[in-house]
């Protein structure tokens, strides 16, 4: 790593308001080129909206931007990206029906048209495969309809987009920004992007946003921290490592009480099987089983597409799930059709992993959301809701999970994604459940809501129920679970008792994982 | 941001409800200075017998848009039951009563038919329910046999022209009874607040245990039922069983709904608002009427109007793309 | 490719075999022309729908708009002659930009937009046609259409083969065509990339109403008259045949080339049934399930796709 002179990218007293309410202000912050720097920052502390106006998505209300020696004042992405700047979203903004050559120059074709109004594919197609093969991506076809590529070459055709296109408005040194390019893969995919981005790192500069605070450690270079809306902290390489990350994004040192590993649940062969899971098998899943008792917590980890989210979706009957093996709760087996309601009917909550469209439904009230699985505690005369006893209940829930909001009226879509879980989790409590599977629960959570999810976790296994934690996040699993499971190519690996005293580390666990 | 949210939701409620009210009143006037018979009695009364056709059939379509879905097929249902209620008015020998219930028993076969394409083939609402609406029209045409059915039957004249309560006709009246225990099970019912979810987020509200498939079956068969009920009301009114009867309430019905402020996408809204949009609707077209307006312009003037009242009462901060 | 994209070609060669059985009048080259004079209508309305529903929009104006332009093309033959044509596609691209102004500026569902444009031409039809029919005198007119160059081959084959050729260009080889792709599979990201997507849904309603302007004009001269129900057929049959051809309804997978086939598939299905005299009003019915049948079809092979 060399130390350049100036830099390529200079925002000076940035600010950003929607409809009133500040976002961020007084944001400094340099690009140098051949750098990744990363920003952190929880939930709100306004990280996302920086790199958002970085991209042109965003206008900011103050301020200034320099962008290669001259301003920079894009009105839409698309003046970003002729200017040099391309943004690699989540869920990739690849158009899923075009083939990937197509994708690379969608809304810039005028630039390959012959007479008559009629694109040379022909051209296109050369530039993509060049610049592929430049890129070490050969084995991407341009041709190829990019929904056919899995999610991890569809992020690799994005950032060599970014490169593409940065070559088409002849930028010689683009600056690629990523927005929680890891939020959906496992640690394999992710060690291949971090070492295509460093790869990449001679050619151009990357902007890391992720949740996961050990990612910036191990590929930035620097790093920007953000609070509330400001930048508090720059951190040079060596001077950054992730407690002190924790420490300057919410004030405090982080330390074992997070995961309240003090309160963890003794569970022993008394307490009764709630789950039984025998010979689940379909899909990626080979063949699972496992007991789950009262007032425990069973952690499955893996790396992703190893079946674990399968086996969650076969229990809670989500289609689509393996067919074969059976489920039992309470010593009662669930059918294979209608496999969602029988669970529900068994006292089986599920919180799924896309907490928008699966977990609440943002459009209507936060009353209306945690009494969605209860419904008929809800009546007085029969089949017809007393808003009364709903706002009731609702505002028992706010209460007992610290639920951030206006009122039961409030549309869940204004709250923030801590504050939406725990509308998921009171959902089904309002219902109540004797056993309660979680698929990633604190996934785009900041990180003070998770530790009230966490300790929610443990409050409801100290009342006996049976918690099955799916999870990405190899902390968490070690943290909360009583028990880990280690799932590889649809088969549990390994089984690691966790207790408070004896937790396995990641790497005894990252071993079972490849 | 969160305050900035609710007095926004605040606002947006209030204006899904002025603005039809604004456009009634501007409505009324209008009419009313074009020819000062419009605010008659007499007329009033017309207005509530030819509206409470489309108000039956509104109704049972905001069941349908409100958990996201279409019915395109409503008009054919009306129509299909029309003739076929006219038919055995004229050569069955069966009464009034037998015919209702054999009336309502089509709408809601038609109902069934729909739900079971949509719930159970899988085919997109709007599909499932242009087909429908060729075959019942298909059927309807095969039925009547090209010809007009005229019959005479007391019991039905009255059951749409009698007079129960002072000088209100009983058409209004049922109409009004059948959309208050409509907008009730809407706004209150468990079913209701089913339809809400679904139009809302259909995968959130499977997954917490709200019985999709059913809900959508009876929303679908709801519908039918009142297109049934609205068929035979039209025939009871006219005596009458013609082809193409119920055609125009398509637009018209699709029109009022969101007119009365229920999103096309579902989710928001609600049965008691439609009655708004219908009333906007049959005021326009009783007053093109008293104004002495020419038949093949009121059908233009109408298309427009509904496009322009839809426009300015679409809620378009929750059409988050337009298709 | 899989057995989906073969699937309306082999439709095709049994209709054809089971209708030729059933009554070889079928098979003569009489009823052949017969068939060729409805496809071809049937294409050029047809190729501009399959650019909207591509889109992931729906176009329900389509027979209004044929009908339309085919009163005013009859009513103006006798000043105009061949010219009636130009100005009939005009008509129809008038409305289609109304389609597209509402659609896009006041953010009104396709649905609502085109059954109000329909609508509103049902009024204007009836108020031209005085709601009874025009008849068109003028041989010359009736012959642009029913001339044969080759025996038993109406010259308006020529026209309706031209147009699909010029639309399977533009869906395949211009920014245009793929942009209409693009929207359909994911608007969001189209948006964002810089696509103008406004004028994409514009351009695309114009189109469609401009082929079903040309469309009605052909009708008329084909029918030698035009009559204020003419259209009618087209609303549900150039969906149909869309369908049928290997477009999802609901946009995003598909195109102008595989239209054809669909064409084809209705237009023998349509003539078939009526050559076997099927009782008018189960030939409603029929065509009412065929949409049906091809939608649920092409369901299969979307979700086995995808399970791959």
């Amino acid at each position: 790593m060399n130390a350049p002179r100036k830099p390529i990218l200079e925002i000076r007293g940035a600010a950003k308001s929607f409809a009133g309410v500040t976002v961020f202000e007084g944001v400094d912050l340099d690009i140098y080129a051949n750098e990744i720097i990363g920003i952190a920052g929880e939930n709100g502390a306004g990280k996302s909206t920086t790199l958002k106006m970085i991209a042109g998505i965003h206008k900011p209300s103050k301020g200034t931007m320099t962008l290669f020696g001259k301003p920079y004042n894009p009105d839409r992405y698309t003046d970003a990206v002729r200017a040099g700047v391309s943004m690699v979203f989540q869920e990739q903004a690849l158009v899923p029906n075009l083939r990937v050559y197509e994708n690379f120059f969608l809304s810039h074709e005028s630039k390959f048209t012959r007479a008559g109004g009629l694109v040379d594919s022909g051209r296109m197609i050369e530039l993509a495969e060049r610049h592929l093969r430049e890129l070490g991506l050969g084995h991407v076809d341009p041709r190829r309809v990019t929904g056919s590529y899995e999610f991890h070459d569809r992020q690799m055709i994005e950032i060599a987009k970014a490169f593409v296109l940065a070559d088409f408005f002849k930028v010689e040194h683009p600056i690629v920004l990523l927005d929680e390019p890891t939020a959906a893969i496992g640690d394999k995919e992710v060690a291949l992007l971090f070492e295509s981005i460093r790869r990449f790192r001679d050619r151009a500069s990357f902007v890391l946003i992720t949740h996961r605070l050990a990612e910036y450690v191990t590929l930035c270079d620097r790093l920007y921290v953000m609070k509330d809306g400001r930048m508090v902290a720059e951190m040079g390489k060596g001077d950054f490592a992730t407690s002190r990350i924790h420490e300057a994004m919410v004030g405090r040192a982080r330390d074992e009480e997070y995961y309240k590993e003090g309160t963890q649940k003794a569970v022993t062969a008394a307490d009764p099987v709630l789950l039984s899971v025998k010979g689940i098998a379909g899909g990626h899943v080979q063949d699972v089983s496992f007991d789950l008792r009262q007032g425990e917590i069973l952690g499955i980890g893996g790396l992703v597409g190893c079946g674990k989210e399968e086996v969650a979706r076969a229990i809670v009957g989500f289609e689509p799930f393996p067919t074969s093996g059976t489920v039992t709760v309470k010593g009662q087996q669930l059918p294979l059709r209608k496999r969602g309601p029988a669970a529900i009917a068994a006292s089986v909550g599920f919180v799924p992993k896309e907490r928008k469209t699966e977990g609440i439904i943002p459009y209507l009230s936060v009353a209306a959301n945690t009494s969605l699985a209860a419904l008929g505690k809800v009546t007085r005369l029969p089949g017809i809701i007393s808003a009364a006893k709903e706002n009731a209940l609702a505002r028992e829930f706010i209460k007992l999970l610290h639920v951030r909001t206006t009122g039961p009226r409030q549309l869940c879509q204004f709250l923030s994604g801590g504050n939406q879980q725990k509308v998921v989790m009171a959902k089904w409590l309002a219902r109540g459940v004797d056993v309660l599977v979680l698929d990633n629960p604190t996934r785009g959570v900041d990180v003070g809501a998770k530790e009230e999810i966490y300790g929610l976790l443990r409050d409801l296994t100290a009342r006996g129920v049976a918690i099955l934690l799916i999870t990405d996040d190899l902390l968490e699993l070690i943290g909360l679970s009583n028990r880990i499971l280690i799932m590889r190519d649809g088969k549990v690996v390994t089984e690691r008792p966790a207790p408070p005293e004896a937790k396995p580390t990641e790497q005894e666990l990252v071993g079972f994982m490849v | 941001m969160a305050a900035a949210g609710a007095s926004y939701a605040r606002n947006r409620a209030m204006m899904g409800v002025l603005v039809p009210v604004l456009f009634l009143v501007l409505l009324v006037v209008a009419f009313t200075l074009l020819n000062d018979r419009f605010l008659s009695w007499v007329n009033l009364f017309n207005l509530m017998r030819q509206s409470s056709i489309l108000l039956l059939v509104a109704t049972g379509t905001t069941f349908v848009i409100l958990m996201g879905a279409i019915d395109l097929s409503i008009g054919s249902i009306v129509t299909l039951v029309a003739i076929t209620a006219a038919l055995l008015l004229r050569d069955s020998g069966l009464g009034a009563a037998e015919v209702l219930l054999i009336g309502a028993a089509i709408g809601a076969a038609c109902g069934l038919i729909n739900g079971a394409l949509v719930v159970y083939a899988r085919v997109p609402a709007f599909v499932a329910t242009l087909s429908t609406m060729i075959v019942f029209g298909g059927v309807s045409t095969w039925v009547a046999g090209g010809a007009n059915v005229t019959f005479r039957n007391a019991d039905m004249t009255w059951l749409a022209s009698g007079k129960l309560i002072g000088q209100i006709p009983n058409s209004g009246l049922w109409a009004l009874a059948i959309f208050a225990v409509a907008a009730f099970v809407g706004a209150r019912s468990i079913f209701g607040r089913a339809l809400y979810a679904i139009g809302a987020g259909e995968t959130t509200a499977r997954l917490s245990g709200i019985n999709v498939p059913r809900t959508q079956m009876v929303a679908f068969v709801v519908s039918g039922v009142l297109c049934a009920l609205a068929g035979l009301m039209l025939v009871a009114r006219t005596s009458t069983g013609t082809a193409r009867m119920g055609d125009d309430l398509l637009l018209e019905a699709i029109a009022a709904v969101v007119m009365g402020g229920t999103a096309l996408s579902g989710g928001a809204g609600g049965v008691h608002r439609t009655i708004l949009g219908v009333l906007v609707i049959s005021v326009l077209k009783n007053g093109l009427n008293v104004a002495g307006v020419h038949p093949y312009v009121q059908i233009c003037i109408t298309g427009l109007i509904v496009i322009i009242a839809v426009t300015l009462t679409l809620d378009r901060s929750r059409l988050a793309f337009v298709k | 490719m899989s057995f989906g994209r073969f699937a309306p070609l082999l439709v095709l060669v049994v209709l054809g075999l089971v209708f030729a059985t059933l009554n070889p009048v079928f098979a003569t080259p009489d009823n052949a022309r017969n068939i060729l004079y409805l496809a071809s209508i049937l294409l050029v309305a047809s190729c501009g729908a399959t650019f909207v529903i591509l889109m992931g929009s729906i176009d329900l104006s389509v027979g209004a708009i044929a009908t339309v332009s085919g009163v005013v093309a009859a009513l103006l033959v006798p000043k105009l002659g061949a010219g009636a044509l130009v100005v009939a596609s005009l008509v129809g691209l008038a409305v289609g930009i109304v389609n597209g102004l509402l659609y896009v500026y006041l953010r009104i569902p396709s649905i609502l937009v085109t059954l109000g444009t329909a609508t509103s031409l049902t009024g204007v039809i009836l108020f031209l046609s005085d709601g009874g029919s025009i008849p068109i005198r003028d041989t010359g007119y009736v012959a642009l259409t029913q001339m044969e160059p080759v025996p038993f081959v109406p010259m308006i084959v020529v026209y309706a083969i031209i147009i699909y050729a010029i639309c399977v260009l533009i869906g395949d080889r211009t920014r245009f065509g793929r942009m209409t792709l693009a929207i359909g599979g994911d608007e969001q990201t189209t948006k964002l990339v810089g696509v103008p997507v406004d004028f994409v849904k514009i351009q695309a309603f114009a189109l469609s109403g401009a082929l079903c302007g040309l469309c009605g004009a052909l009708l008329a001269s084909r029918l030698g008259t035009a009559t204020g129900s003419m259209g009618d057929f087209l609303m549900l049959e150039t969906i149909t045949a869309v369908v049928v051809g290997g477009t999802a309804i609901t946009g995003g997978v598909g195109g102008v080339a595989r239209t054809l086939l669909g064409v084809l598939v209705v237009a023998m299905l349509s003539n078939g049934m009526n050559i076997i005299a099927l009782h008018p009003y189960l030939q409603t019915i029929i065509k009412g399930c065929v949409i049906l049948v091809a939608v649920i079809a092409m369901n299969r092979t979307l979700s086995a796709r995808e399970a791959t």
